[in-house]
């Protein structure tokens, strides 16, 4: 099942406006202590979302390495400077290596 | 000492004060109030010694200003606190936040997050929701550009469920 | 002779009395208005506190929103037995199922069982979709189900409690004003009487259902009404039914008509 994500960012922005970028991603961050269903005594183990990157021209605009200490299905609100029209790309990857990403075009005006 | 002492409390009143336009700014045009709603602070807290802490910090001063997280005093439910963590910063070429790191003195895990920021970002200020293990206290660190380390300590009580959930 | 003849019909009139007595007061109890236990009813997001108020207020950062994206997916989704998907048959769901949520539980009318949501959707996953049944907390039907009833978001509920539906009434009604386990509490006990106080830190809500299924920070995921049932059992030491039992879905009905007019908010957000 692939991960489930939604990204909130505006469609179209100022050339050197800052402009605030929204993430969720539907993940367990599973801190390794719950244990599985089914009364087995056997413990889920630790996965979790450990890195997300966003990347606008060509550049790593937000790098965010993460622990059990987020909170699970994770959300990330941060800023950029709209430059030139691009795509945000950002990548994320698990801790038993599951791999998701997501596109958003921001479209910038003069 | 006492001069350090003065400033600290001189920068941590402009830091209260600019908490409420940066949080206001940072959220862009967004309710402050859909993140977090931080206490009124009257406490300073001292940075936690704990080895990943002493390990980051390295030898390197710390300043207790210019760094705010911004989070509820009391938390509904530790599984997820929502908290903005802020660096007062023009985020130029030459003064801009190099990276943001989270540190938890409760948690399995002490290093919680650690956020890279440039002047690409235009504002250092990240929000997220956090995963608490009980009542403990955040430290945020901030490195500039020219290595310089500046931090925020907060206290945050977690409350336990009332009625055990085998469900 | 006479005088024993005379006491025996005495005793068999009085018997005779007793019972129509008996059977009237029954007829009477039975016809009677259910009792209104609550004067104003208040849905649970009002006594949660306001970071929850705020994560259930934004549609982007609730994370029961992930789970009516599931929904849709699966709405529009063809199953592997070829017959046509949820879309297939109900068109678009926005305009499909616009009201549905506020009328459940209710009965089948082609069956006579009583069906709550979940119910209703695997009748259809399995009669007519020819598929296995969704089971509860799996993410396909907490994900149907929460897009059925976000259809419904801010309309009143208004169930019925008539007809065969009478006797599921007051089975539930029955469940949730009778104590249970260790503790030896009923439902009525905390919801209706200790509504607003505090558990330790936490606020006792009103229990009702309208904002179902959530996303529980407790769970760290979204579940169903009959999960949150087991949530509370276990609270106060009781047997925990399992998720779609006769004892729920009465319960479940019940609870509906207790929170008449409220308005649906699902997908909730609750501690």
């Amino acid at each position: 099942m692939p991960m489930l994500s939604r990204i909130q960012a505006p469609a179209t922005a100022r050339k050197g406006e800052v402009v605030t970028v929204r993430i969720l991603i539907q993940h367990p961050m599973e801190n390794g202590f719950r244990y599985a269903e089914g009364g087995t005594g056997i413990r889920v183990p630790y996965n979790v979302v450990n890195r997300l990157t966003c990347r606008y021209l060509e550049v790593d605009v937000f790098q965010a390495t993460m622990t059990s200490g987020i909170a699970a299905n994770p959300l990330m609100q941060f800023h950029l400077l709209a430059r030139e029209t691009g795509e945000l790309q950002f990548d994320w990857v698990d801790t038993s290596g599951e791999r998701g990403s997501a596109r958003h075009l921001l479209t910038v005006t003069a | 000492m006492k001069r350090r002492a003065a400033l600290g409390t001189l920068g941590g009143a402009l830091g209260i004060v600019s908490k409420a336009a940066i949080t206001g700014a940072a959220l862009g045009g967004l309710p402050v109030r859909v993140f977090a709603q931080g206490a009124p602070r009257d406490k300073t807290f001292a940075i936690p010694d704990l080895r990943p802490i002493r390990e980051f910090i390295n030898n390197r001063p710390v300043q207790r200003t210019r760094v705010f997280i911004d989070i509820a005093s009391q938390a509904d439910n530790g599984n997820s606190v929502p908290a903005v963590l802020n660096v007062e910063s023009p985020m130029t070429e030459t003064d801009h936040v190099k990276r943001m790191v989270l540190f938890s003195d409760k948690n399995p895990y002490a290093q919680m997050a650690h956020f890279t920021l440039g002047p690409f970002s235009g504002k250092a200020s990240i929000a997220t929701r956090l995963r608490l293990g009980g009542s403990q206290h955040l430290t945020l660190f901030a490195e500039m550009a020219d290595n310089s380390l500046y931090a925020d300590v907060v206290e945050v009580t977690v409350t336990v469920s009332a009625c055990i959930d085998a469900a | 002779m006479v005088q024993r003849a005379r006491r025996v019909s005495l005793i068999a009139a009085v018997l005779c009395g007793l019972v129509l007595i008996v059977l009237l007061i029954d007829e009477a109890r039975s016809q009677a208005p259910p009792i209104r236990r609550l004067d104003v009813v208040r849905s649970g997001i009002e006594f949660a506190g306001a970071s929850v108020r705020a994560m259930q207020a934004d549609d982007f950062t609730n994370p029961g929103m992930l789970w009516v994206e599931r929904g849709e997916a699966l709405w529009k989704a063809a199953p592997a037995s070829g017959q046509k998907s949820c879309a297939g048959c109900h068109g678009d769901v926005k305009t499909a199922m616009r009201g549905a949520a506020t009328r459940y539980p209710q009965i089948d009318r082609a069956t006579g069982e009583l069906l709550n949501l979940e119910g209703r959707i695997n009748q259809c996953v399995t009669q007519r979709q020819g598929a296995a049944a969704l089971a509860y907390e799996s993410e396909s039907l907490i994900g149907l189900t929460a897009l059925v009833a976000t259809q419904s978001r801010s309309m009143p509920i208004a169930v019925s409690i008539e007809g065969v539906a009478r006797p599921h009434f007051e089975a539930g009604q029955a469940f949730y004003l009778l104590r249970q386990g260790h503790v030896n509490l009923s439902c009525s006990q905390c919801h209706d009487q200790n509504h607003g106080r505090t558990l330790l830190a936490e606020p006792i809500s009103q229990g009702h259902g309208n904002a179902y299924p959530i996303y529980r920070l407790e769970w760290q995921a979204a579940g169903s009404l009959h999960r949150r049932f087991r949530s509370c059992l276990s609270g106060v030491r009781a047997e925990l039914l399992p998720q779609g039992s006769p004892t729920f879905l009465d319960l479940e009905l019940y609870l509906a008509w207790r929170a008449q007019g409220l308005p649906i908010e699902t997908p909730g957000v609750r501690r």
